[in-house]
Parts: C-alpha cells; sequence; structure tokens
C-alpha cells in the first residue's frame, strides 16, 4: 500500500469503531458521497448499522477488494457469505441499504428470493416477521381466486 | 435478539417480489394487505412484466371446424395447459394478455384472458346482432397502464376499461364531425397496435384511410394515407 493511504472511522449504533481504508468503505456509495462532498471529520457514524452486521459487511468488503482474486474464488465466497441465520441476512440488507452498496444488495435479495421459493403465505409470515392482517374471510376469498397457484 | 427480524422497507419488499414468479405472487397475495396491495398495484405489474421473461408457451387455436362452436383453443407451456373453449379467435395481444372473439347464439362475444395469472373476464358487448362482426382493437393507457379493449361497427363505437370494469359508448354527438367510420366501411384491411395506439386500415372507393384510436384519451382520428391501394 503506498503511503497516501487514507484510513476512515466508521462508528456503528453501538458505538463500536472500526478504522477502515478509505479505498475500501468507498464500496458503499453513501460513505463515498460524505467524502466527495468533504462531509468527513473525524468518525463517520453508522447510526443504522451494528457493530455485529457491520463486521460482516466488512468481511464482503474486504474479500472483493483483494487484488488478484479469482472470479471463481469470489463465486465460492459470496456463496459462504449469503449461508446465514436469516435475522442476520435481513440485518445485512437494511445495512446494504442504508449503506447503499447496490452489489452487496443485490446479491442479498437474490438470496432471500431463492429462500423464499415455494413457500407457503403462512411461511412468508414467518420469514419477513409480517402480522397477518386478513379476517379468515378476506384470506379465504383470496386463496380461491388464485386456487391454482396452491397446488 | 437473534430471532429478531426487521421489517424490510417497501422498496426492498418489492424488489424481492419482483424477482418471483407470477404463481408464487399469487400465493403471497395472502401474506397480508401490504402485500396485497403491492402486487395489485398497475406499476408493480408493468416491472414485472418487463423485468421477468415469461416462459415459452405455444397457442394452438384449433380450426377444424369453424362451423362447431366447441371448438377450443389451447395455450401449452413447460408447467401446464389451458384449453378455453367457446372462443374462436385471438384478435389482440399485448403484455402477454389475450382478446378473444367468439359467437353465442350468433352473437359477438369476447373475453380477455391472462394465461400467466390464469383469470379470464367476459366482456359483454353492447353491439346489436349483426351480419357483420366488430373491429376490435386491444391496448394499454400508458399513462395509467389500464388495459381498454375497443371496438366500432357501423356508427358505434365502444371502450372497455379493466380499471373502470365498465364500457363507455361514443355517440354520434360526441364527435364534432361525422365519426370516421361509417355505414359504408364494414371491414378493415388491417391494424396493428403500436405505443398506446391501435391502428385500422381503411378502404373506401380505392381511397385508404388510416383511422387511429388513442387508448389514453380515448378518442378516435384519422388520416388520410395518400396512396392508391389495389386489392
Amino acid at each position: 500500500m503506498s503511503s497516501s493511504t487514507k484510513f476512515l472511522t466508521l462508528k456503528t449504533c453501538d458505538d463500536k469503531k472500526f478504522v477502515l481504508d478509505e479505498a475500501i468503505a468507498v464500496r458503499s456509495q453513501t460513505i463515498k458521497n460524505m467524502v466527495e462532498d468533504d462531509c468527513v471529520s473525524n468518525v463517520i457514524p453508522l447510526p443504522n448499522v451494528d457493530s455485529k452486521t457491520m463486521t460482516k459487511v466488512i468481511e464482503y468488503w474486504k474479500k472483493h477488494s483483494e487484488e488478484g482474486i479469482s472470479k471463481d474464488m469470489l463465486m465460492d465466497f459470496d456463496k459462504a457469505f449469503v449461508k446465514v441465520h436469516h435475522s442476520i441476512l435481513h440485518a445485512l440488507i437494511l445495512a446494504a441499504n442504508f449503506l447503499n452498496d447496490k452489489e452487496m444488495l443485490d446479491m442479498m435479495c437474490q438470496e432471500v428470493v431463492d429462500r423464499i421459493k415455494g413457500k407457503t403465505p403462512e411461511e412468508i409470515r414467518k420469514e419477513f416477521d409480517i402480522k397477518n392482517d386478513f379476517t379468515p374471510e378476506e384470506e379465504e376469498e383470496i386463496r380461491k381466486e388464485n386456487a391454482w397457484a396452491f397446488e | 435478539m437473534d430471532d429478531y427480524v426487521a421489517n424490510f422497507p417497501e422498496d426492498i419488499v418489492n424488489e424481492i417480489l419482483l424477482r418471483r414468479p407470477v404463481k408464487s405472487l399469487l400465493r403471497f397475495k395472502c401474506a397480508c394487505k401490504n402485500w396485497y396491495a403491492l402486487i395489485k398495484t398497475p406499476k408493480f405489474i408493468q416491472q414485472h412484466l418487463k423485468k421477468n421473461c415469461s416462459p415459452l408457451q405455444l397457442f394452438i387455436s384449433n380450426f377444424g371446424d369453424v362451423l362447431d362452436d366447441s371448438c377450443p383453443m389451447t395455450l401449452i407451456s413447460e408447467e401446464n395447459s389451458q384449453t378455453f373453449l367457446g372462443m374462436k379467435y385471438v384478435i389482440g395481444y399485448v403484455d402477454g394478455l389475450l382478446l378473444m372473439e367468439g359467437e353465442i347464439y350468433s352473437a359477438t362475444c369476447c373475453a380477455l384472458w391472462n394465461p400467466a395469472t390464469r383469470e379470464v373476464r367476459s366482456l359483454h358487448v353492447l353491439s346489436p346482432i349483426t351480419y357483420y362482426s366488430p373491429n376490435f382493437g386491444l391496448g394499454i393507457d400508458p399513462l395509467t397502464n389500464d388495459y381498454k379493449v375497443v371496438y366500432f361497427l357501423h356508427y358505434e363505437a365502444t371502450v372497455y376499461s379493466c380499471r373502470r370494469d365498465s364500457w363507455r359508448v361514443f355517440k354520434i354527438e360526441d364527435f364534432d364531425k361525422p365519426p370516421t367510420f361509417d355505414k359504408e366501411v364494414n371491414r378493415t384491411y388491417d391494424s396493428a397496435y403500436l405505443n398506446g395506439n391501435y391502428y385500422w386500415l381503411l378502404i373506401k372507393n380505392y381511397i385508404s384511410t388510416i383511422l387511429l384510436f388513442k387508448f389514453g384519451r380515448e378518442m378516435f382520428e384519422k388520416f388520410n394515407y395518400d396512396i392508391w391501394v389495389m386489392i
């Protein structure tokens, strides 16, 4: 690394600090905009991201910034990276959304898309923590409208 | 805390649902009222249409015996095949939606068929029983994404809107000038749909005219088309 390497300090919502090479941190469009607008003082606060999630995000960013890493290696890394408990997956999506890292967000969303394949409405509600606000009659009506989709 | 799942903002839910096929979405409509509303919005439907290639489907219209009312139309896809009885011709096609025409007791009838959702909507044509069948057009209002069916015959023109689920009848008084389709034009020679307009080629006394219907503003226009057509 050249002597001109700049470091940024990121502070998560649980007051943990991460010192990171600026070249890596600007994978986040949100951070990049702040750097370009000269809004960066000493510490960049990330009020929507906790340290546990940020550790995962940085792990992803570092791997994807490694010099000379092959496409196959990255693919294997990504495959393993998304195999996490759904609460972590959801936290990572929210973090990627806040940090505005489109590539990461896209990959995590695709994982959710793959996971909900073939699921019933009950399973979907559990996966997304959705409260069923239909009356049993209303739900029955919608199921009847599209009965073939439940076969 | 580990099991805590944060609720996604709407744009992420939108992004995730856009990547699921129609069959999944029809099930997910039951999840909650917000999802139901989202999946039914014309904007979401248009986004889904643009993002997803529909699976390969083969359409078979059985012309074996045209006089036989029962000749079915069949759509064959990888997943299943659907047969539609009672309708004879596909007379319009836009965004995977089919407009079909048939006859019941010698009165023209038509129906919209969406093979992706397997929904069928019968449209009651208001036109009187007649020897000539009306000229139909199917299209979409590009601003509101409302699918509409228009038809005209003699002095009558009518437009059906899927969103309103009703017909609007044009009367002679609705036109500044006499209607551009008149009694002598009892058939059109060709038609096409493009970008929210439907075009018909009309020929009378060797002079051709193009009649167009704008689905957005629901109005007819005509322009002369200055070439001689040999028929």
